[in-house]
């Protein structure tokens, strides 16, 4: 339009005369609407793929359940992504996971770790927990501690009712809240049925998820370890070494924190395992006296707390390992429950698209603007497994979420790698193990191509 | 605090001690009331379509419950550090 | 720990039951009125009406249910709670 040539009607209606503002506002109000666009789209986009997703899965949490029925539980481990906080992690898991979860009304169980190893030192510490029952099954932790309360009842009564030769008896343990509480008048039942229970094969039971690759490594490593570890931590450093480092006396001040951190690890060990060969312990060596940089940047003198838990067993030894010879691995394994352990349970791993670092900025503003594309990889995955689509789990599928690693900044991985921290350590299966695991689906598809075994 | 620990020093009459097990016994039963009504209002639909739970309301129970009890001991323990610090004016 | 001879628990028994007693008859008022207020609105005839015993029954069972699936949970939390204090 130019100047000076408007509609005549229009002014002799009074209206001003429209025209554009300068060249620079125009820049300037097109790139600003134009970014504020794209943001508030993506928004609108995410929430409609959630809200739709949500209301795919809605008819299952309206499904009636008797009153004592604990519905599927899922099991969730998060972790950190590299140098960065676990606060990335849960907002993903709060912004498209919980949801699909709450909205198909199944119960979560969240594992988190600020330190590396956390994760598999739980999930291998449950399945050695396992392994010590099924080793001797009489043993039964209630017991000692009875037996400790019934010491300490009969000095308190022997010292007060030295008069009185009346039997005592401890009112708490002989009524409960279900004496008192009038509902148990009106049904006596009070068995817990858990849905995982009553599943027809194992791997229909619960589900893991898992965010982030390290934490599927964590898991996989985990899962590993009980079942191939030995069960009692291995003696870790050579007493020769041990010595030397006493002597050196307080030449290094880390150098003696971790020689006492070594000595608490041993005296926490009962027994030295047969099961353990030497190779291994050579192994250990450098990890337990390296100097560790942590990852938020911990006080020196916080370092040898702040180190996560060392692995019992390590990949190059799964090969020479037995499986699990307390178990008996022909039939599902169940926890005290009736459930099937995670071991059993469908696998989900999801990648984080977190991507530090200055250089990446153009990947990082194109992840920005198309986080709607990441709303639809969490929700369609989530949904997979929570209408538990699934396979086998074969060899190939070390490489699930394996794209992350692309994003871990290479600062990280190589001060990461000087550690010998299990993300970047080589990442291993043995055959024994999967043999007995599922993986939820990549995509819908995957169903087809990929018939269930069973 | 003991729920059922039944609580209370030795060494008293059997009056006295049977007056402080009941009152733990009424605590017992108020607080399951309340939770009860708590959480019927909170998860329960008043719209009566059916007689069973549905998943929802069954979880939403579960966590129900679990969070008033961690609501419970987070409120005894700030009451404790209050007491402690004197700001009722019982210490100072 | 509280411990009683055989006169007193016999004693606690009984009362026991009685708060036992006590608390099902409360529960049952406490349903009475919460099924009321959430079913009965019409008070146009005295008798109620057949959506309005629907409502009730399924009120009642609901509340049961309800008040059974509170129960485990509570069981369980207040377990939960007596293993911490003990260590």
């Amino acid at each position: 339009m130019t100047k000076g040539n408007q509609n005549p009607a229009f002014k002799a209606l009074g209206l001003p005369r429209l025209r554009l503002p300068s060249r620079n506002w125009c820049i300037f109000w097109s790139i600003l609407g134009g970014t504020i666009g794209s943001i508030v789209y993506d928004k609108y986009q995410q929430k409609h793929i959630r809200t739709l997703q949500m209301a795919k899965l809605d008819h299952l949490s309206h499904a009636q359940v008797p009153f004592n029925m604990m519905p599927r539980k899922i099991t969730v481990f998060i972790a950190p992504p590299p140098s960065d906080y676990l606060e990335e992690t849960l907002r993903v898991f709060r912004k498209y996971v919980k949801p699909l979860l709450n909205s198909a009304g199944l119960d979560f169980e969240i594992y988190t770790e600020e330190r590396q190893g956390d994760i598999r030192f739980k999930v291998a510490e449950d399945i050695r927990t396992l392994r010590r029952e099924a080793l001797n099954p009489n043993a039964d932790d209630n017991k000692s501690e009875h037996s400790i309360w019934n010491k300490v009842s009969s000095k308190l009564s022997k010292s007060q009712n030295t008069q009185e030769d009346e039997p005592l008896v401890k009112m708490s343990e002989k009524i409960s809240v279900k004496d008192i509480i009038g509902i148990t008048l009106y049904n006596k039942n009070d068995e817990v049925v858990r849905e995982d229970q009553l599943v027809r094969s194992p791997e229909d039971a619960g589900g893991v998820i898992c965010i982030g690759r390290g934490a599927f490594k964590e898991f996989m490593n985990g899962i590993h370890e009980g079942l191939l570890g030995p069960l009692e931590e291995p003696v870790r450093d050579e007493p020769v070494v041990l010595d030397s480092n006493e002597l050196k006396g307080e030449k290094s001040s880390i150098v003696a924190q971790e020689s006492e951190f070594i000595n608490e690890e041993q005296s926490r060990d009962t027994s030295g395992e047969s099961l353990i060969d030497p190779s291994n312990e050579l192994k250990v060596i450098p990890t337990a006296t390296s100097d560790e940089p942590t990852k938020e940047g911990e006080e020196d003198d916080e370092k040898p707390k702040n180190k996560g838990p060392l692995p019992f067993i390590y990949p190059e030894d799964y090969a020479n390992a037995q499986l699990a010879p307390e178990l008996d691995l022909s039939r599902p394994i169940l926890d005290k429950n009736g459930v099937p352990i995670i071991y059993h349970q469908p696998v989900l791993v999801l990648r984080q698209f977190n991507l530090p670092g200055f250089i990446r900025t153009p990947e990082r503003l194109w992840r920005f603007f198309t986080k709607r594309s990441q709303a639809e990889y969490y929700c369609s995955k989530t949904e997979n497994l929570v209408l538990s689509r699934k396979h086998p789990m074969t060899i190939k599928d070390q490489e699930l979420a394996v794209e992350e690693e692309r994003d871990w900044p290479k600062k990280w991985v190589k001060s990461a790698k000087e550690r010998n921290s299990e993300w970047v350590r080589p990442f291993e299966f043995d055959d024994r193990v999967i043999r007995h695991m599922w993986v939820v689906n990549d995509d819908v598809h995957d169903e087809d191509t990929l018939p269930s075994v069973n | 605090m003991s729920f059922l620990g039944l609580g209370g020093s030795p060494n008293v009459s059997s009056q006295a001690k049977i007056q402080a097990a009941e009152a733990e016994l009424d605590m017992v039963t108020g607080m399951f009331n309340q939770l009860v009504d708590i959480c019927h209002k909170k998860c329960i639909g008043t719209s009566y379509n059916a007689s069973d739970l549905d998943k929802n309301e069954s979880l939403c129970v579960d966590r129900c419950v679990a969070k008033y009890f961690d609501t419970n001991l987070k409120v005894g323990d700030s009451m404790q550090k209050v007491g402690q610090n004197g700001a009722f004016g019982v210490n100072r | 720990m509280d411990a009683l001879n055989a006169k007193e628990q016999q004693e606690f028994q009984k009362l026991v039951e009685q708060k036992q007693m006590k608390d099902f008859m409360r529960l049952y008022s406490d349903l009475v009125s919460k099924c009321f207020t959430d079913c009965v609105n019409d008070f146009t005839s005295n008798k109620l009406t057949s959506k309005e015993e629907g409502c009730i029954n399924k009120c009642a069972e609901k509340f049961l249910k309800h008040s059974e699936r509170v129960g485990q949970r509570f069981q369980e939390q207040n377990q939960l709670m007596m293993q911490q204090l003990r260590r």
